[in-house]
């Protein structure tokens, strides 16, 4: 390989490359390069970050490829967040964030009524996609 | 054997099945509590039905450990020899991958199907708990209306 060839720069297979192509208030025209590993909800984000900084005209987005293991830790996170707030070791509510819908709810919440697992909600990410 | 382990293990085996029968809220809508513990106890029960049903006489637990942990555990009846055959496996996530940690087993960062299967079950499993334990919408994570 020569000296030439091996300073090419090489595309970074952690991220994924995008263009994008819009007027304000107008639909915005994707391309990325890899956008199959990239969920839609993250490119969203990255585009509409870089349209704040860029009000017209086009553009173009990197961002880190969201892996399986990105997923999964996000989803750990989410289900620690979410359990902390019930959690008697780690926190405890005032009277004022006691309601109706922040405690469990009696008899309906027997875990026996959670059979129909084809009544699932997708991820919003998936959703869009 | 890591402090780790020794949770997952304690929440595995300390308590039967049917602990959401036993932590039912009162009807006068007193505010409990519940600690780390009961709470996952109650996450698994969803997490196991996950997979399908659980074989007659076996047992199973699928939850999240903490944010980088997910534990399944099975218990199920050979039926050709009759004995009852229990495995543990930690799934630990990892920058590079999601290592499989098996006892006896060598360990191995799944792939393929696996894997797709695996992402897709701790999505599940948020959804659901969100739901139907917590009272909150998944997309959201706000209170459920």
């Amino acid at each position: 390989m020569s000296t030439e060839q091996s300073q090419v720069p090489q595309p970074d297979q952690s991220r994924w490359y995008g263009q994008a192509s819009f007027t304000p208030g107008e639909r915005v025209d994707l391309h990325a390069s890899s956008l199959e590993s990239v969920s839609v909800m993250q490119a969203r984000k990255a585009i509409a970050a870089a349209i704040h900084t860029a009000p017209s005209g086009s553009l173009e987005v990197a961002a880190p490829i969201e892996t399986p293991q990105f997923k999964v830790h996000r989803i750990g996170q989410l289900v620690c967040a979410i359990r902390k707030v019930y959690d008697d070791t780690t926190l405890s509510l005032t009277e004022e964030e006691v309601t109706p819908n922040n405690m469990f709810a009696g008899p309906d919440i027997t875990l026996a009524s959670v059979t129909d697992i084809s009544d699932r909600t997708q991820m919003d990410d998936r959703k869009a996609a | 054997m890591s402090s780790l382990f020794k949770k997952a293990l304690q929440l595995i085996t300390g308590e039967p099945s049917g602990l959401a029968a036993t932590l039912k809220v009162p009807k006068d809508h007193t505010f409990r509590k519940y600690s780390e513990r009961e709470l996952i106890q109650l996450e698994s029960e969803i997490g196991a039905k996950l997979f399908g049903e659980i074989p007659a006489g076996g047992r199973r637990e699928f939850f999240c450990l903490d944010e980088n942990t997910w534990i399944w555990h099975e218990e199920a009846v050979n039926t050709q020899t009759g004995r009852r055959e229990i495995s543990t496996t930690r799934y630990e996530v990892h920058d590079n991958g999601i290592l499989k940690v098996q006892e006896g087993s060598r360990y191995m960062f799944i792939e393929g199907a696996e894997l797709d299967n695996f992402v897709r079950a701790t999505q599940l499993y948020y959804e659901q708990i969100a739901r139907d334990i917590y009272k909150h919408t998944p997309q959201t994570g706000k209170i459920a209306a």
